[in-house]
């Protein structure tokens, strides 16, 4: 046995939720650090010490600093013993992984744009304005730096939100399809890629209307809604959902039990 | 059977020749001239990870009844489905290595390389416009990855290109001053083999390196990779390419 890891996140979705959750999958018990993204926990010092990305999540375990959340996911399946997360099959991770990263670099980055700009940049956007400023310079990665200041003071272009649009609704199409033959992302096994996805995909059905974003729900995709299901009923999600501070919004049971017709 | 599809040796088609070398195993190879790129990829629709990649329309790997790419992922592939020689540390600490690693490479060097070597050296004109427009096999982003490069490449784009580059070899030279062999230690690895990919239009002259700094630890490295027979194989496989790669990340 080896010391517990040391999990510094925000809220239990996102990029948070994956290491969170597939660490509840696996079993295996970990120190929880919340880091309130809302006050730029993220990049005070301290934190920086610890993660130089500025960014959440951030594990620490075995004296090693990791990030980049779905690398983080892997590392958990491969450090720890408890269910495999990854199909032994070489092309079906292979297919595992091309899912998240479809998820980590085209899907997720398209409803989090349209959700920071929504809901993310409102909800600071009336601290101090000299706060503000202070704490957008004190962003480590320009890329980072940019997104807040588009989301702080309401930046983003129609064209580009428009686009963010058209991508969610093109990935959420393409997800139902690959549910088309298997119950999993990755093929007949549960796996990373379903833990990566449902950080993402569980917030949309309830968004269509407050996003504008009609994208997942049971008529446009209804395997997607069976998927979710099924992930609902995990017991993982419930644990890793007590970690929330400002409350998920949704009723697991609900979901767990909901009725198809 | 075992055969790589590519549009001539791009930096993505020249880590997968080298990661097969490595590991000894025979593989053909069929060039598609870039103007044929929509007819052949229309090949590979039956699968729709590869049809919707974000990496590029090719190189694919064909191996046996399984069709892979996204360069990164098929380097793993290479690894998880033939082990030896082993290509990635034992640890799950170096594995984490290796794949945080290949998400900056992917995500932030590679659309940078792409932006420079369609800048540089792709010169595929007015002729892309006729070709890819209703290239229909691909999806609208790559149809439109395709149509900028018949545009000049603003100067905006070649900026932000260079600095991303910037924080690869800085990143990458880091790595190696305190004396290392290979990028991960002691142990040569597919990391090594995804950045001399992404290094070498540099340092052969196939890229512009003004302006971009490289450390004498990462010449020194990059000429060692560069000794090694399975990389001086692949490199004569094919002529250096440049085509519209991955797109710049949109968000953070
Ligand atoms: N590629 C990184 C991205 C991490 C990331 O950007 N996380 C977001 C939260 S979901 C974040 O840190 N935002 C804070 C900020 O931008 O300041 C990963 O997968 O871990």
């Amino acid at each position: 046995m080896s010391e517990k890891p040391v999990l510094y996140h925000w809220e239990p979705n996102a990029n948070s939720g994956k290491p969170m959750l597939a660490l509840e999958e696996k079993g295996v018990a970990y120190d929880s650090v919340y880091i309130d993204m809302l006050e730029f926990d993220q990049h005070r010092p301290d934190y920086l010490e610890i993660n130089p990305m500025g960014t959440i999540p951030a594990m620490v375990h075995d004296g090693h600093l990791l990030n980049e959340s779905t690398a983080i996911m892997e590392y958990v399946d491969a450090r720890f013993d408890g269910p495999k997360l990854r199909p032994d099959d070489a092309a079906k991770r292979w297919k595992m992984r091309w899912w998240m990263k479809y998820c980590d670099q085209y899907y997720a980055p398209s409803a989090s744009m349209v959700a920071w700009d929504m809901f993310t940049g409102p909800a600071v956007r009336n601290k101090d304005p000299d706060e503000l400023r202070a704490r957008i310079e004190a962003i480590p990665l320009r890329e980072r730096r940019i997104a807040w200041t588009k989301a702080i003071y309401g930046q983003f272009s129609e064209e580009e939100l428009a686009e963010s649009r058209r991508r969610v609704m093109i990935a959420s199409a393409l997800f139902e399809d690959n549910l088309r033959e298997n119950d999993w992302v990755a093929g007949d096994q549960f796996s990373l890629a379903d833990i990566n996805a449902f950080n993402l995909v569980y917030i949309l059905p309830h968004m269509a209307d407050t996003m504008r974003l009609p994208s997942v729900s049971v008529e446009r995709t209804p395997r997607t809604m069976k998927w979710l299901q099924r992930m609902y009923q995990r017991p993982s999600i419930r644990r890793t959902w007590a970690h929330s501070r400002g409350g998920m919004h949704i009723d697991i049971e609900a979901e767990a039990n909901r009725e198809f017709v | 059977m075992r055969t790589l599809h590519i549009n001539g040796m791009t930096p993505p088609a020249l880590a997968i020749a080298i990661a097969l070398n490595e590991k000894g195993l025979a593989f053909s190879i069929t060039q598609i001239d870039w103007r044929e790129t929509p007819a052949a990829f229309a090949r590979f629709s039956d699968s729709p990870e590869i049809a919707a990649t974000l990496e590029g329309e090719f190189p694919i790997l064909v191996d046996g009844m399984t069709a892979v790419s996204d360069s990164y992922f098929v380097l793993e592939y290479l690894d998880d489905a033939y082990p030896t020689p082993r290509l990635r540390p034992s640890d799950a600490y170096g594995q984490w290595q290796l794949q945080a690693l290949a998400r900056f490479f992917g995500e932030r060097a590679l659309p940078a390389i792409s932006t420079l070597g369609v800048a540089q050296v792709f010169g595929g004109g007015a002729a892309v416009k006729a070709l890819f427009e209703n290239a229909t096999a691909l999806t609208s982003e790559r149809r439109d990855a395709w149509l900028a490069a018949a545009e000049p490449t603003s100067e905006n784009a070649i900026e932000e290109s260079r600095r991303k580059l910037g924080l690869l070899f800085d990143r990458l030279d880091a790595m190696l001053v305190g004396g290392q062999p290979w990028l991960l230690g002691q142990d040569y690895s597919l990391s090594d083999i995804a950045a001399f990919a992404l290094v070498h239009p540099f340092l052969d002259g196939s890229l512009d390196a003004e302006g971009l700094a490289i450390g004498e630890a990462l010449r020194l490295w990059h000429e060692r990779v560069l000794a090694r027979p399975a990389v001086q194989a692949a490199l004569t496989l094919a002529k250096p390419a440049f085509l519209p790669g991955p797109e710049h990340a949109r968000w953070g």
